[in-house]
């Protein structure tokens, strides 16, 4: 009898978890992330294999990426899963440099990114490529080139910090030298990453600047140019941007990088 | 001595030849051979995740290897009536205790170094250069296993094999937990909830003192006083499970 009822409570109490614990999920995603956890305490629940945790779930936010990419364009639970991310590995820096592009770029939070970024700052004031990051986002999404200085800034005081922090510190304050910071940001972006998605986003970095620059030259002389040197020669390029393995070409009027075969 | 040595060899020879220990290693093999699926899904963090990956795999099999025969160690002797050859000795039941201890740490060791081994040679062959400082996580991992063997045989003297090995396993999670149990209560707030959970917190094993693969991982310095926390707290806690285990076995009575 005390089996049986202890039984029913147990069952009760589960069905209590079902219907309330799962009712702010939006319809469509409870499928999809029903299993993702809640940060709070998630570390304890690991059994000490937080950081392997940290990797599956990191594959995981990829996948999640990639398919909603493809689908919807629409990212509700990208920020959850990086937070996730870092409170089970703080010093896992990915998820706070292209996870945060990603969040700003796609997902268009660019609010929750710099947030996300202060986070990282907490657990890792040593590093320079969070507060890079910050920079990066303030100047080339929030076309806020004074904040985005500071946070080169500080990025050039941390140990190990490229040359480079101190100089977009310096540049991001000069009128005049957006295309030119734009481009190197981007680049940089390219060269200090591994990551395939880095590499395409620092890829359609500049095809978007090289268009836009496309555009300028087609509304001030009313002809297209021929190539990107003759961007360049017009001066409306600081330099010709060049990425291994490929070249920025004109095709049918739109700029498009061409890798080699 | 040489008695507690005597029991250790033939304990260490006997479970060598444990068919869950050839499955458990050749397990491990094949999926630490496997770590290569993480390279093209990873997003360019490869090397660190198979790093993760191949060190989770040499803690998890210890742990599955201490579950599944350290428990069994006491109920095989009585299985096989050896314990009345045992016992019919002049073996004391500490002895009898700290040989089957020190065998199965032997057993332990030998397994640690093996998958450790395949470890390096995978990630040699798959990351092209070999971590040094990863060795630094092999130390903590054998000092784990000590305190893991310790209760193992704590929990088969009073437990039948599948109760000791769930409760082993059960142990192992809740104790690296602990250290958040007392982290909750006191962000709670709640009178007397504090003392219930610091109750488990000093009491059962503190497993976190071993749990270095982040620093490893990130190549952060590591204090001595790590190494010395480590050694002194797995050696320490040992004794004292020992020393309770042989008491509870020689109350123990064999028909």
């Amino acid at each position: 009898m005390k089996r049986l009822l202890f039984g029913l409570i147990l069952l009760l109490f589960l069905a209590l978890i079902e219907i309330k614990g799962f009712r702010w999920i939006p319809k469509q995603q409870r499928e999809e992330l029903l299993y993702f956890p809640s940060n709070k305490f998630v570390k304890a629940i690991t059994g000490g294999f937080d950081i392997l945790l940290a990797d599956f779930l990191w594959i995981e936010t990829g996948t999640y990426f990639g398919k909603h990419r493809l689908s919807d364009k629409s990212y509700p639970y990208l920020y959850h899963m990086l937070n996730i991310i870092t409170d089970l590995d703080p010093k896992f820096i990915p998820p706070y440099t292209l996870g945060t592009i990603l969040l700003t770029t796609n997902a268009h939070q660019s609010n929750l990114a710099l947030e996300f970024l202060d986070k990282g700052m907490r657990d890792n004031p040593e590093l320079w490529q969070i507060p890079f990051t910050k920079g990066f986002i303030y100047y080339i999404h929030n076309k806020n080139p004074k904040e985005a200085s500071k946070w080169f800034l500080l990025a050039s005081y941390k140990k190990d910090a490229p040359e480079l922090a101190l100089k977009f510190a310096t540049w991001t304050l000069i009128q005049g030298k957006g295309v030119e910071i734009t481009l190197h940001l981007y680049l940089n972006l390219y060269e200090s990453s591994s990551s395939p998605i880095f590499k395409e986003k620092a890829i359609e970095g500049i095809t978007k600047t090289l268009s836009n620059q496309y555009k300028k030259f087609y509304i001030d002389k009313n002809y297209y140019a021929q190539s990107i040197f003759t961007l360049y020669k017009a001066g409306y390029l600081p330099f010709i941007p060049e990425i291994p393995g490929g070249v920025f070409t004109i095709k049918d009027g739109e700029i498009v990088f061409q890798q080699f075969q | 001595m040489n008695k507690i040595l005597t029991i250790a060899e033939n304990t260490f020879k006997e479970a060598i030849r444990d068919k869950i220990l050839i499955s458990i290693t050749v397990v491990g093999f094949l999926l630490m051979a496997s770590s290569k699926i993480f390279v093209p899904i990873s997003i360019g963090q490869a090397p660190k995740i198979i790093k993760d990956f191949g060190i989770s795999i040499v803690e998890i099999f210890g742990v599955f290897i201490v579950i599944f025969i350290g428990t069994r160690i006491f109920h095989q002797e009585i299985e096989r009536k050896t314990i009345f050859s045992i016992i019919s000795k002049p073996v004391s039941a500490l002895e009898f205790v700290a040989g089957k201890f020190l065998g199965l740490y032997y057993l332990i060791v030998v397994v640690q170094i093996l998958l450790f081994l395949i470890f390096l040679i995978f990630s040699k062959f798959y990351l092209r250069t070999i971590d040094i400082y990863l060795f630094n996580v092999l130390y903590f991992l054998l000092f784990e296993f000590l305190l893991l063997d310790a209760v193992a045989i704590f929990l088969s003297c009073f437990m039948t094999p599948l109760t000791s090995g769930i409760t082993a396993l059960l142990l192992f999670f809740i104790a690296h937990l602990t250290f958040y149990l007392k982290d909750l209560t006191e962000l709670l707030k709640v009178p007397g909830l504090s003392a219930l959970m610091n109750f488990p917190y000093y009491v059962l094993p503190n497993f976190s003192v071993f749990n270095v693969k982040s620093t490893v991982i990130y190549h952060l310095p590591l204090s001595i006083h790590s190494y010395l926390l480590a050694f002194s707290y797995s050696l320490l806690y040992s004794f004292v499970l020992i020393i309770f285990s042989s008491f509870l076995y020689s109350k123990k009575e064999f028909v």
